[in-house]
């Protein structure tokens, strides 16, 4: 029987919600959970120095850094793999996770975060419409044919780009952006995709429920 | 394997040892043109360094190439095998590149007298010292980052301590490392490895042009 892993944080965090992702496609039990004491606890500090979420406990292992778990999670069993054998094809794969996790993410989160009055420091409007574009420009050039991200299967990419997506999507519909996807093609099947998969669903509800 | 960028990113140094380590044959070179020419916007949209091209394969971002490399040229693997050896490399790896790197680059943009911001300073200095502790905590150094033998931590530890011995006398004439055993050893095997060393002396020669370049531009 397989031990519970237990994940540290909130599923609205895009950081947290990779890692439960990975999770679910994996099919490893886990408890989402937060620190008791708060982050700033002398026990939780023990787990992350830099009282960060997500942290990962599984047994006597303890990780931070979302990329991390989500590669442990992965590396941990055989079965689902979520990043390809093939070297080109794992390094395609986690490439469109860095671009999403990397440029598309940031300047959605910020733009959703500056709309509910959690950004702490100013925003350029104007630059970070702009980020987010060329991000998603830079996704839809390195995304891979297929259903999902990286080809007919859910991996890694997917872990990545759908809470990224999930915030472009808050972003347009709080800042009335109209069709932002717009003519990415790639990028609009494979958002169509996760949407519709049912490991994803439920994170994404999960997601949309902590931002109402 | 063609390596866009140049010796002194620690980005780039980070992909440069995993290559030399694996003894991949390699060019490391500026795109023709500069990173805005629309040749290299085509191979990296966000215009960035490293971008390496091996055969048809075109990559960007360090950390995706790094595994590139380790699952494409299988002889001396630099991620463990098993998923808590690999991921405690991964993580001594992740504490230099988005903890202490970031703090080391704060205290770059510090480093002209004339323009320095002492509470800057002071923010990064102790941003700084936390990342440190906690590499002090994870390190092994026995006498590689993650054990006895060079992974992927070693791949990014090595360019930032470089960086660091660089930078941080430049604002405050604290010891660099201050008591930390572990990271101070590390360091001073580091540094006299072949293959480690060898970077490093060639990021310095880098940064004596650098800086050489900055004073006669200030000059002028």
């Amino acid at each position: 029987m397989a031990k519970t892993l237990t994940i540290y944080g909130r599923i609205v965090s895009p950081f947290v919600a990779r890692v439960v992702l990975a999770a679910r496609a994996k099919g490893f039990k886990y408890d989402l959970s937060l620190p008791k004491d708060g982050i700033k606890s002398p026990a939780f500090y023990k787990l992350n120095p830099f009282a960060k979420l997500p942290v990962l406990k599984d047994g006597a292992t303890t990780l931070f850094e979302s990329a991390i778990i989500v590669e442990y999670l992965d590396a941990k069993s055989k079965a689902k793999k979520l990043v390809p054998a093939s070297a080109t094809a794992a390094a395609q794969t986690r490439l469109v996770a860095a671009v999403a996790g990397e440029y598309v993410q940031a300047p959605a989160v910020r733009l959703v975060r500056h709309k509910r009055g959690t950004l702490t420091e100013p925003m350029d409007m104007k630059t970070t419409l702009q980020d987010m574009a060329k991000g998603l420009d830079t996704l839809e050039r390195v995304l891979l044919k297929g259903r999902y991200a990286a080809g007919a299967r859910l991996t890694i990419a997917d872990c990545f780009a759908a809470p990224a997506l999930f915030f472009v999507a808050a972003a347009r519909d709080w800042y009335e952006l109209g069709n932002i996807v717009g003519k990415r093609l790639k990028l609009t099947k494979d958002w169509a995709s996760i949407q519709k998969d049912k490991l994803a669903v439920p994170v994404l509800n999960d997601m949309a429920q902590c931002l109402i | 394997m063609d390596i866009y960028g140049s010796i002194l990113s620690p980005f780039a140094a980070r992909v440069v040892l995993a290559a030399r380590y694996k003894g991949i044959k390699h060019k490391l070179l500026l795109p023709k043109g500069g990173i805005k020419s629309s040749a290299f916007l085509k191979m990296n949209p966000m215009r960035k360094m490293p971008t390496i091209k091996d055969g048809s394969t075109v990559l960007f971002e360090s950390g995706v190439i790094l595994d590139y490399i380790d699952a494409k040229y299988k002889k001396k693997p630099i991620v463990p095998a098993g998923a808590k050896a690999g991921a405690q490399a991964r993580l001594i790896g992740a504490i230099f590149a988005e903890y202490v790197q970031p703090a080391m680059f704060g205290l770059f943009a510090q480093s002209d007298p004339a323009t320095r911001d002492q509470k800057v300073v002071d923010e990064k200095l102790a941003a700084l010292s936390q990342a440190l502790d906690v590499a002090e905590k994870l390190l092994v150094a026995k006498p590689y980052a993650a054990g006895a033998r060079f992974t992927i931590a070693d791949c990014y530890a090595a360019p930032v301590l470089f960086f660091l011995h660089a930078i941080v006398p430049q604002v405050t004439s604290s010891p660099v490392l201050g008591k930390r055993t572990k990271l101070k050893r590390y360091y001073t095997k580091a540094s006299k490895n072949k293959l480690i060393g060898g970077v490093m002396k060639e990021m310095g020669e880098a940064m004596k042009t650098y800086m050489e370049q900055r004073q006669a531009q200030k000059a002028a």
